[in-house]
């Protein structure tokens, strides 16, 4: 048997925008791109961005019909990409540094397929930005961007189209992949944006230190359970460079624990949909959880009080909250302990469990609670009925919650 | 001193450039054959019945077929080589000046059935050829004679069998020199203890122990599997794969859990994480293919973050 990786059960990502990545449609994409002229390509691409956000901005759409729109946006942001002529090795290059993954160019297109995430963060960034309507100047940076900018750039194109804040949003793009910059470049060229953008740069998060204040930031660089990614890193080390009313979206992301038999979780609450999504979850079996309570929560008064404990070699842990593992919970050493994130991206926008690929609850399989596994591995912890788990944050190059006893 | 007629005992077709090379000096009796005979038994003495060598077959424990074989054919020295079966001792003392096994580590150390495997694994740089007398415990006789070889950084198990291989003509000097001398072989007992051992392989010695092994004995691993044993093995969930060549990295792990991806480029290839530094997964094999790592991990879709188990 050759090595291959395991797929999700169930995937955040509509059927019909998975299609679209496949190579049947890349090929028809490549024809189709042969035959029409780059203007119309791009006037393609920016009418069906503004297309997207003004219905997503008026209203909470079905799910049919904003798959349709995203079908659309994203097949005209695959051919401004592919447009890019970006080497293998600008594409394929992925990697761990000291706050974390760095996601292939590649896998970082597909993030648009997120809807719910792309839409949550585009009604919650357009809120925010009226909020901000009496500036003279908003300084919005975009850390670890990725070669779309998706939470943001079809927001801005819309804004383009009705000529709304050209002179007063000043936009700073950031990623560390130079092919996501080339990518970007050719994006911001593509949806005719370049007055409202100060700069692209292609930089580690970390070394960048800006000579103004930012106004509004917003950062997405986390995976599911609030992990991989440096999310927390790139916040701590922006905190010094924002305004006294500076925005930060998300405004708010709760990390929670809870235990649940993975079988139930993952597999029999999904065995009848062909997508994950909060509306969609079994009532009976989110009843069979036993939530342990918040690990954890970041927000921009969080950052201002972390207790951060330094480890040496660079590595530094976050103190947590503790939960109580229950008492007297039935079958409890077949339970696995999940992480589940939720996001508010701004007043009332939110990301909830299962709507994204950033919300699915993640299994922490090395909490062992009420038994001893059969094949033990390094980093198992065992755990009894009615102990306290303390959680830590490891800011590392794989971050992520470290459960300890209490 | 009568003419030297040597007989081969031996259980594989391995020992093949010895009898080549004993009839081109004109000094091969015949071979005999030990162990349950098989497909690759059966080529070997098709092989030689072609090539006009006189060769017999001996099942385990008897005696008399290979005494008889030895007489007939004049023999006065044996030399067992490449042979996985216990030769019995009033079979390998019928010669007149008795029998010699040839055995690719410097004894007393890796005494048993795999030495070149474990003297890559454990990162030697020097081995020998070393000839002893046949004596009722494995590997423990006497030395006759012993011809130092190097082993080099990138030398794999056929490799090193091949460098055992050319030395023997130069082994084989000193021992017939010593009975052309003194009329009798010049024995010595083995020096030391035996402090390392060369136990037979079993699968479970080709699994790789992400928290444990140091960069330096991955690679090492890995070559003394290659090619025979298919390197090492390389887990990700269920499925398996050959890793047949690794080089130590620089690159910093960030504290990623053993065997995290913690690089993946055309560039620089497929880099994994171990506990305190990070190794380049050169070349892979499976269903697909050989492959280099970065063509593998696209193959297979890995990128970096996932784990290898």
């Amino acid at each position: 048997m050759s090595l291959k990786t395991l797929s999700p059960m169930t995937t955040f990502a509509d059927p019909k925008l998975k299609d679209i990545c496949n190579q049947n449609l890349r090929k028809q994409l490549n024809n189709l791109l042969n035959q029409l002229p780059e203007n119309e390509l791009q006037q393609a691409l920016q009418n069906s961005f503004n297309t997207l956000v003004a219905q997503i901005l008026s209203d909470k759409l079905p799910h049919t019909q904003l798959v349709d729109l995203f079908a659309d946006a994203y097949e005209n942001l695959l051919a401004s990409y592919d447009k890019a002529e970006l080497t293998e090795s600008e594409k394929m290059t992925s990697y761990i540094n000291a706050t974390g993954l760095v996601m292939s160019v590649e896998n970082a297109v597909h993030t648009f397929q997120d809807i719910y995430r792309v839409q949550a963060f585009l009604r919650g960034i357009h809120q925010a930005l009226a909020e901000k309507k009496d500036s003279e100047a908003v300084y919005i940076v975009y850390p670890a961007c990725g070669p779309c900018a998706p939470l943001l750039l079809p927001l801005i194109s819309y804004y383009a189209s009705r000529d709304i804040d050209r002179q007063r949003l000043k936009i700073t793009l950031i990623d560390i992949q130079p092919g996501a910059v080339k990518a970007l470049n050719k994006l911001i060229s593509d949806l005719d944006i370049a007055d409202y953008i100060h700069e692209v740069l292609c930089c580690d998060v970390m070394d960048f230190q800006p000579n103004y204040k930012i106004d509004v930031l917003v950062m997405e660089a986390l995976q599911h359970g609030f992990t991989r990614e440096g999310h927390l890193a790139f916040a701590r080390h922006l905190v010094p460079f924002l305004s006294e009313d500076a925005i930060m979206l998300p405004e708010k992301i709760t990390v929670t624990a809870s235990l649940n038999i993975g079988q139930r979780e993952y597999v029999d609450q999904w065995a009848n949909q062909e997508r994950s999504h909060s509306s969609l979850v079994d009532q009976d079996i989110q009843n069979e959880r036993s939530v342990l309570g918040e690990v954890f929560s970041l927000s921009l008064d969080k950052l201002h009080k972390l207790t951060i404990i330094p480890l040496g070699d660079g590595m530094e842990l976050v103190e947590c909250n503790q939960v109580q593992i229950p008492k007297g919970i039935e079958n409890i050493n077949k339970t696995s302990l999940l992480l589940s994130v939720t996001a508010t991206t701004f007043g009332n926008e939110q990301i909830k469990e299962y709507d994204s690929g950033i919300t699915h609850p993640l299994c922490d399989m090395s909490v062992c609670i009420d038994f001893v596994p059969k094949a033990a591995e390094p980093d198992d912890l065992l755990v009894k009925s009615g102990d306290w788990l303390k959680f830590y944050y490891k800011l590392s190059g794989t971050p992520g919650f470290l459960p300890t006893v209490a | 001193m009568d003419k030297l007629r040597i007989t081969v005992l031996t259980s594989g077709a391995s020992s093949l450039e010895l009898i080549g090379y004993l009839q081109q000096i004109n000094k091969l009796a015949g071979v005999l054959i030990f162990g349950t005979w098989d497909q690759e038994k059966a080529m070997l003495a098709q092989q030689l019945s072609q090539a006009n060598i006189s060769v017999q077959s001996c099942s385990n424990n008897e005696n008399d077929t290979p005494i008889t074989a030895i007489t007939s054919w004049k023999c006065n020295l044996g030399i067992v080589f490449c042979c996985r079966e216990k030769i019995p001792l009033p079979v390998a003392n019928t010669p007149k000046y008795g029998s010699i096994n040839l055995h690719g580590s410097p004894l007393p150390n890796y005494r048993g059935p795999d030495p070149i495997y474990w003297q890559i694994r454990n990162g030697e740089t020097e081995s020998a050829l070393t000839a002893h007398l046949l004596t009722d415990q494995f590997d423990q006789g006497n030395i006759v004679a012993q011809e130092p070889i190097f082993i080099g950084p990138f030398d794999t198990a056929n490799r090193l069998f091949s460098n055992l291989i050319q030395s023997i003509p130069a082994l084989l000097e000193t021992i017939f020199e010593q009975i052309k001398q003194f009329g009798q072989l010049q024995e010595r007992p083995q020096q030391g203890e035996c402090l390392l051992t060369a136990a037979r392989l079993t699968e479970q010695d080709l699994v790789i122990y992400w928290h444990k092994v140091t960069a330096k004995q991955l690679c090492s691993q890995v070559r003394a599997g290659n090619p025979q044993h298919g390197g090492a093995r390389l887990n990700m969930g269920q499925s398996h794969a050959q890793l047949l060549q690794a080089t130590s990295s620089l690159l910093s792990t960030y504290d990623a859990p053993p065997g995290t991806i913690i690089h993946l480029s055309p560039d620089q290839g497929l880099i994994v994480a171990l506990k305190e530094e990070s190794i380049r997964l050169d070349i892979i094999a499976n269903n697909d293919g050989v492959l280099d790592g970065y063509r593998f991990a696209k193959v297979c879709q890995l990128s970096a973050g996932m784990k290898f188990t």
